[in-house]
C-alpha cells in the first residue's frame, strides 16, 4: 500500500462544524490530509429516546439525529438524506434528536491533483445513537468528533473518537456510527479504503412523563428481565422501550389500548389493556412474559474472550449452552476435556492430560484458588454444579507469573459473580444423581445467596443388580455428594465481598469376603476423598485504574484408600490460601499487577504399600515389592510474590513481562525463580491476532517422592520452559480459527533412583511439543449451530538413559481430533453429536518372565525400549437429544445422552494373563446411556 | 500438599472405580487360571532349611529341591515337555523384583547337583568366601548395596552415608577397609538373604490363545524352546536370643469337607490323601467327567511359626496354599490364612472335571508357603472312573460334592 501525504482536502468532511484535518488513506492511492469547514444541511429526525423509572420524572432527552450527507465534491455540499421523523407530539418523554451530520465542504484551493480524482464515500445509511437512560447531563448541544475507517465495502471497520466535553456520548456514538453504511469513496473508478472525520451532534434536553402504566418484560420459562424491548400502542402509534425489565406506558388518556411487541429475538405478543382516570397517581404493574424466538441468539452462547496478553493461549469457555453439550452428560465442566491440547484420559476419568504433560503437572483452580478435586469418583461428574460456573479459561502453556506451581497448564472455573436479580432453582434428576439448585436477591441490587446440593443414588443400583458378584458385598460405595452455597453481597465506596462454600464427599467400601487368586487380598476395600473449603473475597475499586483483592481460603480435606489393609494411603490436611493482587493503571499504556500468595498447610499422613512408580517405571507384583508402612506430620508453605507488567508500546502490541518466586519454607524447603514473557499483536482488529509466550515454570515434585522415611526430602522442584506461537483468525463473525504450536522442556524431573537409598531424585529430563487448531463456531440467528473441530498433534517424550533415546511418556497421545456439534431445533428441540478419534496411550510391551518362588508371582519382563508399544486408534460417538417445555413461570427438561453409540469396544489398557505368554486389551464401558429430567423456575 | 498427593489418590480411587465397573461389565479376557498347568511350569523351590546358620564361626548348607508341574501326558502326535538343561546360581546381592532380580555382583554357580539337575545343595561357607572375594572390590560391593539395599535396612544405608562422608575425605583405601568391616557387620547382624536362581531350558509344544498346540503344515506339532528362570530367596544369619529359626510348613490334603479342626493327620488316614508329615500310600481317587471333588487341607497348628513385627507384637506367620491341577479347574487359585472380618477360614478346594472331556491322570500338586521363605508341596493323582461306572451325561447330580463314584 502506498500512502501519500497532501496538504489538504475537503471532499469528504460528513461534519457540521469546521474540521481542522481529515484524512484518507486508500489501497493504492494517496493518503490526503486537509482542512475544511462547513454548515447544517438539513435537521434528521427525532425519535422517542429511553424512558426515565419512575411514574412522572425528568429524564434526559436526546434530540433526533440532525444527519447530513457527504458533501458533493463540486459544491461542497453533501446530499441530504433524511431520516424519519418523529414529532413526538403526544409523547413528552425523551427525544433523542441525535446526531447532526453535515455535508462536506468542497476541496481546500490546494489539494493536488491526485486527491481531486478521490470521490469521497456516501453516507447512504444512518443509525441512531442509543443514550443510556440513566444518562445524567445537562441540557445542551453536544458534539463528538470521530474518525471513520470506510472500507471498499462501505463498512465502518474502525471508529475512534477525539477526547469530548461529555465522555458519556463518546460510546452511543462510537455504537452507532460502527453500523452506518456508506457508498464507498473510489480512486479511479475502483472503490477504495479512506478514513474520515465526523461530528455527531446531541442535543439533550428535559422533558416531563406521566407514566399510566408498567409491563415487567419478563421472559417465559425463565422470568430473566428483559430489557431493550421495543412495543408500540396500536392506537396511537406511540413507541416505548423497556429498561430493566420494566416497560413504561406514559402519556395515554384514560382508555382501552393494545400493546404490540413484534417479533424479533422474541415472539411478537399482543397485550391489550386499559388506562383509568386514577392511573397517573398510581400505575398499575402486570407481567408479559415473552417467549424467545426460535433462533434468537442468547446472552449464553459460547464466546471467545477477548485475548489477555498475559493468558496469551488461554481458551475460555462460557458455561450457558455447553450445559447440553454432548458427551458432558450435563456438565459443563467434563467439556474441558474436548479442548485442543488437552488428551482423552483413559476410561474418561478426567485427568486433565495438557500438552502431554502427566495430571500432576496441570493445577485446577476455582476463581484462582487451589482446588480439592475436579471430578467425583470415575471422572462421570464435576464437583460443582454447572449453574454456578460463568466460564472455564484453560491455559495450556505461557501463562504469566500470577500463577505458579504447575510445569503444564492451568484450568480456571471461574464463578457467576453477577447480582442475581430474581429467585429461581432447579431440580435435576438423572440415572447416576439428583440435584436441586436455588438463588436469588437477598436485598435488592445489594446482596443474593445461592445454594446446591446433589447426591448420588448409583451405589444402590450396583447393589441392586450385585454387579460385582457373589462374595462381594457393597456396603456403602461408590457414592458421592457434592453442596455449594454462594453468597455475595456489594457495599458503598466500591467494595464487594463475596463468600464461596463447597465441599465434596466421594466415598465407597467393597467387601471382599473372598478371594480366589490372592488370599491376601480379603476383607475392605474403601476409598474417601472429602473436602470442605470457604472462600471469601474482597473486591475494592477505589478508582478507575486502581483495583485490589485479596482472597482467603480455608479447607479441611482428607483423601485416603485402603486396599485390603496391604495398601492404604490416609492424608488430611487443613491448607489456607492468602492470595493479594494489586492492579494498578501506572500509564496510559502500562497496568503493573502484583501479588502475594501465601500457603501453608499442616498435614498428616499414613502410608503403607511399596514404592510407587513414576513415568514408564516397571510394574512390580505386589507380593514381590518391598512393602513400607508409616505415619508423620509436616507443613507445607509457600510464600510466592510475583508481579507482571502489561505494556502497550503501540496500540496493536502488547508485552507482558513477569517474573514470580516460590519459597518453600515448610517441612520441604526449595525455592525457584520463574521469569516469563508473553505478547500479542493483534495485525488487524479483530481479524487477525498473533501470540508468543515462554518462561520458566516450577513445581513441587509429587508429595511421596519427598516424604522422609518413604523417598528423598532434599529433592528439589521440577522445572520446566515453555515457548508458544499462535495465531486466532475470525475470517467471519461467529467463526474462529485458533493455532497454537509449542515446545516445552523438562529437567529436574522426579524419577526412581539408581540409588535405592534416596528411592527418588531429579534426573529426569522430558520434552513436549506440537500443535494445535480449533475451528470453532458460534450460533447466531440464522444458524443455531454451536460446534468445534479440535485437533491436536502431540509428541511427549522422556530421556530413556539406559538406551540413550527419547522415548515417548506414559501421557503421549499423538493425534487427538475432537468434533462437537450442538443444533438447535425449531419447538426447544436441541441434537448434538461429538465424535472423537485420538491415537492410543503407549504402554511397554512384556516379552517374558520371571518366577518369584517366594512368593508364587510372576515378574514380567519388559520389552526393549518403554512405551514403545501404542494401544489402538480410540473411536467414539456420543449423541444428546434435549426437549424443553416452557410454561410462564418455569422449564421442563427432558435429556437423553447416549455414549459410544455404536458399541465400539475402545482399547484403555492391555491386561496379560498370568506368566505374561498372552495379552488382551482391556476395553471401556461398550455403551452409556444417561437419562435426565430438569425442572427450572 | 493436598492438591498433589489428593490428585494422586483421587486418581487412584478414580481409575479404581473405573476399573471395577469395567470388571462388572464383563470387559474383561477370559484366560484360563494360572493354576491350570497347560504346559510345563516350575511352581516353586523347596529350600531345606529355609532359614540357614550363618555366623563368622560356622555356615549351614541348604538344600534346594525344584519343584515342577507337567501337562497331561502326550497323546497320538502330541509331544511332552523335554528338559533340556537346568542350572542353578547364587546371588549375594539381589536387587529384587522390581529390578528383574538383577545381581549386583557376580553371580556364584551352584555346581553341587544331583537328580538330574533338580536338586542343589549349597554351603554356606562359599558365601563367606564369596564376601572375602569382594574385599578388593569394594567400590563395587558398595555400588550394589546402593542399588539393592531395602529401605528399611538401616544399617547398610548408615553403610553408604558413611562411606559416602569419608570419600569426601579421600582417603580411598581406609574408607573401602571400613566400609567392607561395615558390610561384614550388617550381614552377621542382620543375616543375608541370597537369591538362587534355576534356569530350566525346556522343548515343547507352542500353544495358541486357547492354549492348544499349534501344528505346522505337516500336522506336526510346532516345538519352542523357553528358558524359565526362577528365583528363590534363602535366609543365611546368626539367630538372636529366643528366635527359633523359621522351618517349612508342614500340611496334608484330605477328601471331602469334614471339619478336621482336631484331627492328627497320620491317627485317622482314612480320607487322607497326602501329608507332608510322613509315608503314606495316596489312597485312588476317581473321577467322571462332570465331576466335582472337593479336598480340603489341614494345617496342623505345631507347624505354623510365630514371627514378631515390628511393632513387636508377635503372630502366627502368614501362610498361603497353591492348588494346581493339570485336568480341570480348582475353584480356588490359592488359600491363605487371612480372612475377611467375620469370615471362617475354609480350607475346602474343590476339583471339577468339564462335562464333555474325557477325565485323564490328572496331577495335582499343592504347594505351602509362609512369610518367611518357608515351602512345603504335596503331589497325588486323580485317575479316571471306567466309563461304565461313570452315569450318563445329565445324571451328575448324585456325584456332586465329593462323592464317590
Amino acid at each position: 500500500m502506498k500512502r501519500l501525504a497532501l496538504a489538504s482536502f475537503g471532499a469528504l468532511v460528513l461534519a457540521l462544524a469546521p474540521m481542522s484535518a481529515i484524512s484518507m488513506t486508500t489501497a493504492d492511492a494517496p493518503t490526503v490530509e486537509g482542512a475544511v469547514g462547513g454548515d447544517p444541511v438539513d435537521e434528521g429526525p427525532a425519535v422517542e429516546g429511553p424512558a426515565d423509572e419512575g411514574p412522572i420524572e425528568e429524564g434526559p432527552v436526546q434530540e433526533g439525529p440532525v444527519q447530513e450527507g457527504p458533501a458533493d465534491k463540486d459544491d461542497g455540499e453533501g446530499p441530504v438524506q433524511e431520516g424519519s421523523a418523529d414529532d413526538g407530539s403526544d409523547d413528552e418523554g425523551p427525544v433523542d434528536e441525535g446526531p447532526v451530520e453535515e455535508g462536506a465542504q468542497g476541496p481546500a484551493a490546494d489539494a493536488g491533483d491526485v486527491l481531486q480524482e478521490v470521490t469521497p464515500p456516501e453516507l447512504l445509511e444512518f443509525v441512531q445513537a442509543v443514550l443510556p437512560p440513566e444518562l445524567d447531563i445537562p441540557d445542551g448541544q453536544y458534539v463528538v468528533v470521530l474518525t471513520l475507517t470506510i472500507d471498499e465495502n462501505g463498512a465502518v471497520t474502525e471508529v475512534s473518537a477525539a477526547d469530548p466535553p461529555r465522555p458519556e456520548l463518546v460510546a452511543p456514538a462510537i455504537e452507532a456510527a460502527k453500523k452506518f453504511r456508506f457508498k464507498p469513496a473510489t480512486y479511479q473508478d475502483k472503490a477504495v479504503l479512506v478514513q474520515v472525520q465526523y461530528e455527531y451532534q446531541f442535543e439533550v434536553r428535559q422533558k416531563i412523563r406521566e407514566v399510566v402504566r408498567v409491563f415487567l418484560t419478563l421472559e417465559r420459562g425463565t422470568r430473566d428481565p428483559i430489557s431493550e424491548v421495543s412495543g408500540f400502542i396500536e392506537e396511537t402509534g406511540a413507541t416505548f422501550t423497556s429498561i430493566d425489565g420494566r416497560m413504561e406506558i406514559s402519556n395515554l388518556q384514560p382508555g382501552r389500548y393494545t400493546l404490540y411487541i413484534p417479533a424479533g429475538e422474541f415472539d411478537e405478543i399482543r397485550q391489550e389493556f386499559k388506562v383509568g382516570a386514577d392511573d397517573r397517581a398510581k400505575p398499575p404493574e402486570s407481567p408479559i412474559y415473552l417467549k424467545r424466538a426460535y433462533g434468537a441468539v442468547s446472552n449464553q452462547t459460547i464466546i471467545r474472550a477477548p485475548r489477555e496478553a498475559r493468558f496469551a493461549a488461554k481458551q475460555s469457555l462460557s458455561a450457558g449452552e455447553l450445559v447440553s453439550f454432548p458427551g458432558s452428560a450435563g456438565d459443563v465442566l467434563k467439556v474441558v476435556e474436548n479442548l485442543p491440547g488437552i488428551a482423552r484420559s483413559s476410561f474418561g476419568v478426567g485427568q486433565l492430560v495438557v500438552y502431554g504433560s502427566p495430571p500432576n503437572d496441570t493445577k485446577v483452580f476455582i476463581n484462582q484458588m487451589p482446588f480439592v478435586l475436579l471430578y467425583h469418583f470415575a471422572g462421570l461428574y464435576s464437583v460443582i454444579n454447572s449453574d454456578f460456573i460463568e466460564a472455564i479459561d484453560f491455559v495450556p502453556a505461557g501463562f504469566d507469573a500470577s500463577y505458579g506451581g504447575a510445569v503444564g497448564g492451568i484450568v480456571n472455573v471461574k464463578l457467576k459473580d453477577e447480582p442475581l436479580k430474581a429467585w429461581h432453582g432447579s431440580i435435576d434428576v438423572n440415572l447416576l444423581h439428583a440435584g436441586i439448585i436455588v438463588g436469588g436477591p437477598y436485598k435488592k441490587d445489594s446482596g443474593d445467596i445461592q445454594i446446591a446440593f446433589r447426591r448420588s443414588y448409583y451405589d444402590a443400583i450396583l447393589k441392586s443388580i450385585n454387579a460385582f458378584g457373589d462374595g462381594r458385598i457393597l456396603t456403602s460405595a461408590p457414592a458421592y455428594y457434592d453442596y455449594q452455597v454462594r453468597l455475595q453481597h456489594r457495599f458503598s465506596g466500591g467494595h464487594k465481598l463475596t463468600f464461596f462454600i463447597n465441599g465434596s464427599d466421594d466415598r465407597g467400601e467393597l467387601i471382599n469376603e473372598e478371594n480366589d487368586v490372592n488370599p491376601t487380598f480379603v476383607g475392605s476395600v474403601s476409598g474417601a476423598l472429602w473436602g470442605h473449603a470457604l472462600q471469601a473475597t474482597w473486591n475494592w475499586e477505589p478508582r478507575a485504574g486502581l483495583s485490589n483483592e485479596l482472597k482467603v481460603q480455608g479447607l479441611i480435606t482428607q483423601a485416603g484408600f485402603d486396599v485390603f489393609g496391604q495398601v492404604k494411603m490416609k492424608v488430611r490436611d487443613h491448607p489456607v490460601t492468602i492470595k493479594e493482587t494489586l492492579t494498578v493503571q501506572a500509564h496510559s499504556k502500562v497496568v503493573v499487577r502484583a501479588g502475594l500468595n501465601f500457603d501453608v498447610d499442616p498435614y498428616s499422613f499414613l502410608l503403607k504399600g511399596p514404592q510407587m512408580g513414576l513415568d514408564g517405571e516397571n510394574m512390580t507384583p505386589y507380593e514381590s515389592s518391598e512393602v513400607l508402612e508409616l505415619s508423620g506430620d509436616g507443613v507445607m508453605a509457600t510464600i510466592s510474590p510475583w508481579v507482571s507488567v502489561e505494556y502497550k508500546p503501540v496500540e496493536r502490541l502488547t508485552l507482558v513481562p513477569s517474573i514470580r518466586a516460590d519459597l518453600n519454607v515448610g517441612t520441604w524447603k526449595a525455592w525457584s525463580i520463574d521469569p516469563r514473557l508473553s505478547m500479542t499483536v493483534d495485525a488487524i482488529k479483530d481479524k487477525l491476532s498473533f501470540r508468543a509466550a515462554g518462561g520458566l515454570y516450577s513445581q513441587p515434585p509429587q508429595s511421596f517422592t519427598l516424604i522422609e522415611g518413604y523417598g528423598n526430602p532434599d529433592i528439589d522442584p521440577e522445572n520446566g520452559t515453555h515457548a508458544l506461537v499462535g495465531f486466532q483468525y475470525n475470517p467471519i463473525d461467529r467463526l474462529t480459527l485458533d493455532f497454537n504450536g509449542f515446545f516445552k522442556y523438562f529437567w529436574n524431573r522426579a524419577q526412581v533412583s539408581d540409588d535405592a537409598t534416596v528411592r527418588y531424585d531429579n534426573g529426569g529430563i522430558g520434552r513436549a511439543w506440537g500443535f494445535d487448531v480449533l475451528l470453532r463456531m458460534n450460533p447466531s440467528e440464522r444458524i443455531p449451530l454451536t460446534g468445534w473441530i479440535a485437533y491436536t498433534f502431540v509428541k511427549s517424550e522422556l530421556y530413556d538413559f539406559g538406551l540413550a533415546r527419547w522415548r515417548p511418556s506414559d501421557f503421549q497421545q499423538n493425534h487427538n481430533l475432537n468434533i462437537a456439534i450442538s443444533y438447535k431445533l425449531p419447538r426447544n428441540w436441541t441434537i448434538g453429536g461429538r465424535f472423537r478419534l485420538t491415537s492410543g496411550y503407549p504402554y511397554t510391551k512384556y516379552e517374558s518372565y520371571q518366577y518369584d518362588a517366594d512368593n508364587d508371582t510372576y515378574v514380567g519382563v519388559r520389552a526393549p525400549g518403554i512405551n514403545a508399544q501404542e494401544l489402538p486408534l480410540f473411536h467414539q460417538l456420543d449423541i444428546r437429544v434435549d426437549k424443553e417445555w416452557v410454561f410462564k413461570a418455569w422449564r421442563l427438561g427432558l435429556y437423553l445422552e447416549v455414549q459410544n453409540v455404536y458399541f465400539h469396544k475402545n482399547p484403555e489398557g492391555v491386561i496379560y494373563n498370568y506368566d505374561y505368554s498372552k495379552m488382551a486389551y482391556l476395553t471401556g464401558l461398550p455403551i452409556l446411556p444417561v437419562l435426565g429430567i430438569k425442572g427450572s423456575f | 500438599m493436598i492438591t498433589r498427593l489428593a490428585e494422586r489418590t483421587r486418581t487412584a480411587v478414580a481409575l479404581t472405580g473405573a476399573f471395577a465397573v469395567v470388571v462388572a461389565a464383563g470387559c474383561m479376557p477370559d484366560y484360563n487360571p494360572s493354576n491350570f498347568i497347560e504346559k510345563y511350569r516350575v511352581i516353586g523351590v523347596m529350600a531345606e532349611p529355609p532359614a540357614v546358620e550363618f555366623t563368622p564361626e560356622y555356615q549351614g548348607t541348604v538344600r534346594l529341591e525344584l519343584v515342577e508341574a507337567f501337562p497331561l501326558p502326550p497323546t497320538g502326535d502330541l509331544v511332552g515337555p523335554e528338559i533340556e538343561g537346568i542350572e542353578w546360581s547364587v546371588c549375594l546381592i539381589s536387587a529384587g523384583a522390581a529390578a528383574n532380580f538383577a545381581c549386583t555382583l557376580p553371580e556364584i554357580p551352584v555346581t553341587d547337583v544331583s537328580d538330574s539337575g533338580r536338586i542343589a545343595t549349597f554351603d554356606g561357607a562359599l558365601i563367606a568366601l564369596g564376601l572375602e572375594f569382594v574385599r578388593d572390590q569394594v567400590e563395587v560391593l558398595m555400588d550394589g548395596i546402593r542399588q539393592a539395599v531395602a529401605f528399611t535396612d538401616q544399617c547398610n544405608k548408615d553403610l553408604i552415608v558413611e562411606y559416602d562422608d569419608c570419600l569426601k575425605d579421600g582417603d580411598l583405601e581406609t574408607c573401602n577397609g571400613n566400609a567392607f568391616e561395615g558390610f561384614r557387620k550388617c550381614v552377621f547382624q542382620n543375616g543375608l538373604n541370597p537369591v538362587f536362581k534355576v534356569r530350566v531350558t525346556v522343548r515343547d509344544m507352542l500353544l495358541d490363545d486357547s492354549d492348544l498346540p499349534v501344528f505346522d503344515d505337516d500336522g506336526k506339532p510346532v516345538m519352542r524352546q523357553r528358558v524359565l528362570e526362577t528365583f528363590k530367596t534363602v535366609t543365611f544369619g546368626g539367630l538372636k536370643e529366643g528366635q527359633k529359626p523359621n522351618r517349612n510348613p508342614q500340611f496334608s490334603v484330605r477328601l471331602g469337607a469334614k471339619p478336621v479342626d482336631d484331627l492328627f493327620d497320620m491317627m485317622h488316614p482314612e480320607g487322607l490323601v497326602a501329608t507332608t508329615l510322613g509315608n503314606h500310600e495316596q489312597p485312588e481317587i476317581l473321577a467322571c467327567p462332570g465331576q466335582e471333588i472337593v479336598f480340603q487341607a489341614t494345617v496342623p497348628p505345631d507347624s505354623i511359626d510365630r514371627v514378631t513385627g515390628d511393632d513387636g507384637v508377635e503372630t502366627d506367620e502368614y501362610w498361603v496354599i497353591s492348588w494346581y491341577a493339570n485336568n480341570g479347574r480348582f475353584k480356588k487359585i490359592r488359600i491363605g490364612s487371612v480372612t475377611a472380618e467375620g469370615v471362617d477360614l475354609d480350607l475346602t478346594n474343590t476339583l471339577k472335571f468339564k462335562e464333555e472331556e474325557p477325565v485323564r491322570r490328572t496331577q495335582v500338586t499343592l504347594v505351602m508357603r509362609d512369610e518367611l521363605f518357608g515351602l512345603n508341596f504335596l503331589r497325588f493323582f486323580v485317575e479316571a472312573q471306567t466309563r461304565d461306572k461313570c452315569p450318563a451325561p445329565g445324571t451328575l447330580d448324585s456325584l456332586k460334592k465329593g462323592d464317590k463314584p
